[in-house]
């Protein structure tokens, strides 16, 4: 027993000797507010840097700070979409962030919830719905057109099967691209529909196959799925799930990939063709500005091409046909200059008719009620009403093989 | 060279002192740990711990409340375990009660007499909570009995019934909040349900919403669980049923020669065991206001723990909870920090480190070691 307690008190005392060396390095305060914004931010993730979409984030929101030349922020991980983020945003607001943002659809509740406890603190909530109709005046939404984004990964896929039919690879008959989703959102529609509409636009007879995985990220269920597709007939897959599942498996079948939220050129070397992604940083940047001068932000903020939201990656050259860079540069300066309309009525049937007039569902209510009038001017209004998508048509020439999720 | 006995019976002094030594142990071992694999001030990293966790009067409130969730769990499984019937079910008999509670929130939104605005939501919160508290009661007392019964008349085993009962309860959670053909019905958005009526425009706004006393909605559940504790304290050790639970736990036979109806000891226990959770489910569903597949969180099983750390001792797993929680919420806190540069598995490993040290030091206090010397061999 005495032993025990001698070896206690010995490494106490090395501990304390340690603790106290260890003390002077390791300050730098932080509260020097240096030239930056003084103004406390705490961002909310449901994932953490292992997934892309929540990386993505993750980075915009780093970027964002050093930007603005905040060192006061916090970035927590791993909220789940329940009471936990209730309570991480109250806890933030608590200790002092003026404004805090969350990134995943279903904190949408708990964020609000927040929101009412504390009137003085701005929530920002990405990918969210409801904040046009709660009309709380620290409550916002955010979102990107990024089926912008998707209709100009859509047209580097369409060069290729282009490139791929002139070169004998495949034949007219064999034009069948594939799409993995995660679930039969409007986010998720949207997303495929506009690349779907990239592709046909250079390559008029191409058709699709869509397959849900039921999940934002699952590795396994993603391979699975690209490959259900790959085996199916499809000669080139894009997906809207977070992992490198459906990458990897078209890297190991040597057939083409479209990516998401951000590069997989190091899975896929030889089949990553481009990425198409919401930057966030334009809308972090302006709402913690916006915050810390006093400024309102309004409800919903849709970010574009122009705001810099609405960003493709690099293109790989090893994979991509030749001039695709200059199509997609020729189609952004379109719909940058109005010309272009990625969902404009000319472009789609559904059941066999073009469209002229579409209710859709904007405002959240548990019935789903449509409720706006969303085709004017001949094109899909679609992130015009609010933020988050609501194009939910489901067009002539995808075939969605299940619709479970 | 080593020799292991077993000890008689320590002061109680001195098990604490052991416990004492222990955590300081494993809080220098955390920071040698550290301090070698990330370079930081390990004084920085508690500082953030004991900041994430009692650093303002929100923390300190949210911390009452998880201890007192942690510690309402760990009461209900306690009188099981100190009968020797492993229940590990209490996870989902937690879920169960919360899913109990959800529904009747849930559908009572849908009644035109809980929307008339006219109706004050005093009135209707009165009609309704004890409308939850019983439905979560029976839920929970239903996930107790289910396995008592099966292991009563077949003897079958209650570990892995227990176990799977956990499962069919998040299954049943997960179906109706996530799935598709329930999507219109209980998650608007898809795959969570949201804040039950939270809608402020409709006249059901504010009803299941376990009311806020003094200002805070985490007092209630500390008020009930405090009492809770209070009671299951004497009911173990004043009351013939406790005295029961521990005669069945010391021997099955002793029991049944003395005239105890063991079968009857064991259900009667469970269903007290799963009322308890199906309780703290209502407190949780209430209190949170919402129903997702993490509500409990794991809590179910580190409350196995925390009954076993204090000796199925009511009053001890209120200091056990607390430690608990304040590791495990601490390290979260010191994960968060972006200027510290941890992520969440740094602060697993230092709670893993924390609980080691626990967990053994009952070794300790249990067994005494010799270091046997020549000098006795020689003799």
């Amino acid at each position: 027993m005495k032993r025990f307690f001698a070896i206690v008190v010995c490494l106490l005392m090395v501990a304390a000797l340690v603790a106290c060396t260890g003390t002077k390095p390791a300050e730098t305060p932080a509260d020097k507010p240096a030239d930056g914004l003084n103004i406390k931010v705490g961002f909310i993730c449901l994932h953490d840097e292992n997934s892309t979409y929540d990386l993505n984030f993750i980075n915009a929101a780093k970027g964002a700070c050093e930007k603005l030349g905040i060192k006061d922020y916090i970035i927590k991980t791993n909220i789940p979409e329940g009471q936990e983020c209730y309570e991480t945003a109250a806890d933030m607001a608590a200790s002092g962030c003026k404004i805090i943002f969350a990134d995943s659809f279903g904190h949408e509740d708990y964020m609000i919830q927040a929101a009412k406890e504390y009137p003085d603190v701005q929530f920002c909530h990405a990918t969210g719905t409801k904040a046009h109709t709660e009309k709380l005046p620290n409550y916002h939404n955010a979102f990107a057109a990024i089926y912008e984004g998707r209709y100009l990964a859509g047209i580097a896929a369409g060069m290729k099967l282009q490139e791929m039919l002139d070169s004998g690879k495949i034949t007219k008959d064999q034009l069948k691209i594939g799409y993995v989703g995660a679930f039969t959102y409007e986010e998720v529609v949207s997303g495929y529909t506009s690349f779907f509409l990239g592709v046909r636009s250079i390559v008029p007879e191409v058709t699709m196959d869509v397959t849900f995985t039921g999940s934002w990220y699952d590795e396994t269920a993603e391979k699975e799925g690209a490959m259900k597709l790959i085996n199916g007939g499809c000669v080139l897959i894009s997906q809207h799930a977070d992992s490198m599942g459906a990458p990897s498996a078209c890297e190991s079948m040597g057939v083409p990939n479209v990516s998401y939220n951000g590069s997989t050129v190091k899975v896929g070397p030889n089949t990553y063709i481009v990425s198409s992604r919401i930057n966030w940083e334009p809308y972090y940047e302006y709402a913690i500005k916006a915050a810390a001068a006093g400024e309102a932000i309004p409800a919903d903020w849709t970010g574009t091409i122009e705001t810099g939201s609405v960003e493709l990656f690099e293109l790989n050259d090893a994979v991509a046909a030749d001039g695709t860079q200059a199509k997609i540069d020729e189609a952004k300066a379109a719909m940058v200059a109005g010309t272009l309309h990625v969902f404009s009525t000319d472009a789609f049937t559904v059941g066999g008719e073009h469209l002229t007039s579409y209710m859709a569902d904007v405002d959240t209510d548990p019935a789903y009620t449509p409720d706006t009038e969303v085709i004017k001017d001949g094109y899909f209004h679609e992130s015009e009403f609010r933020s988050a998508p609501y194009f939910d048509l489901r067009i002539d020439g995808i075939t969605l093989l299940n619709e479970s999720y | 060279m080593l020799h292991i006995s077993k000890r008689a019976g320590l002061p109680a002094w001195k098990a604490w002192l052991i416990r004492g030594a222990a955590i300081v142990l494993a809080l220098i071992v955390c920071a040698i740990v550290t301090m070698i694999v990330t370079g930081l001030n390990p004084i920085t990293v508690f500082k953030t711990m004991f900041d994430g966790t009692l650093g303002s009067s929100r923390r300190i409130w949210v911390t009452v409340y998880r201890i007192v969730i942690l510690l309402g769990i760990s009461l209900a499984v306690t009188p099981a375990f100190k009968m020797r019937f492993w229940n590990i079910g209490a996870e989902g008999q937690v879920l169960i009660g919360a899913f109990a509670t959800a529904i009747c929130i849930f559908y009572a939104g849908k009644m035109p007499f809980f929307q008339n605005p006219n109706i004050p939501l005093a009135v209707k919160n009165l009609i309704l909570i004890p409308c939850m508290t019983v439905a979560a009661l029976a839920a929970g007392a239903l996930w107790g009995f289910l396995p008592a019964f099966f292991k009563s008349r077949w003897n079958t085993n209650e570990t892995l019934f227990t176990l799977m009962m956990n499962y069919v309860a998040l299954q049943l959670v997960k179906f109706m909040i996530a799935y598709r053909g329930f999507k219109y019905v209980w998650s608007p958005n898809g795959t969570v349900v949201g804040i039950f009526n939270s809608n402020a425009a409709l006249g059901s706004y504010g009803v299941g919403w376990l009311p806020e006393i003094a200002g805070s909605r985490y007092l209630l559940p500390a008020l009930v669980i405090g009492i809770l504790t209070a009671a299951l304290y004497l009911y173990l050790k004043y009351s013939k049923h406790g005295y029961e639970i521990a005669v069945v736990g010391e021997s099955e036979r002793t029991a049944s020669y003395s005239g105890i109806k063991v079968n009857r000891v064991i259900i009667r226990t469970m269903v007290l065991s799963g009322m308890i959770c199906g309780l703290v489910g209502c407190l949780l569903a209430g209190t949170d206001r919402t129903l997702t597949d993490t509500l409990v969180d794991g809590r179910g099983y580190t409350a196995v723990m925390v009954s076993w750390m204090s000796k199925f001792n009511p009053i001890g797993m209120i200091f056990s909870s607390f430690l608990i929680v304040f590791m495990q919420y601490g390290a979260k806190e010191v994960a968060s920090k972006p200027e510290l540069g941890l992520n969440h598995s740094f602060a697993d490993i230092l709670t893993g480190i924390i609980l080691f040290f626990i967990i053994g030091c009952e070794f300790f206090i249990s067994y005494k070691l010799q270091f046997s010397r020549h000098k006795k061999r020689e003799v």
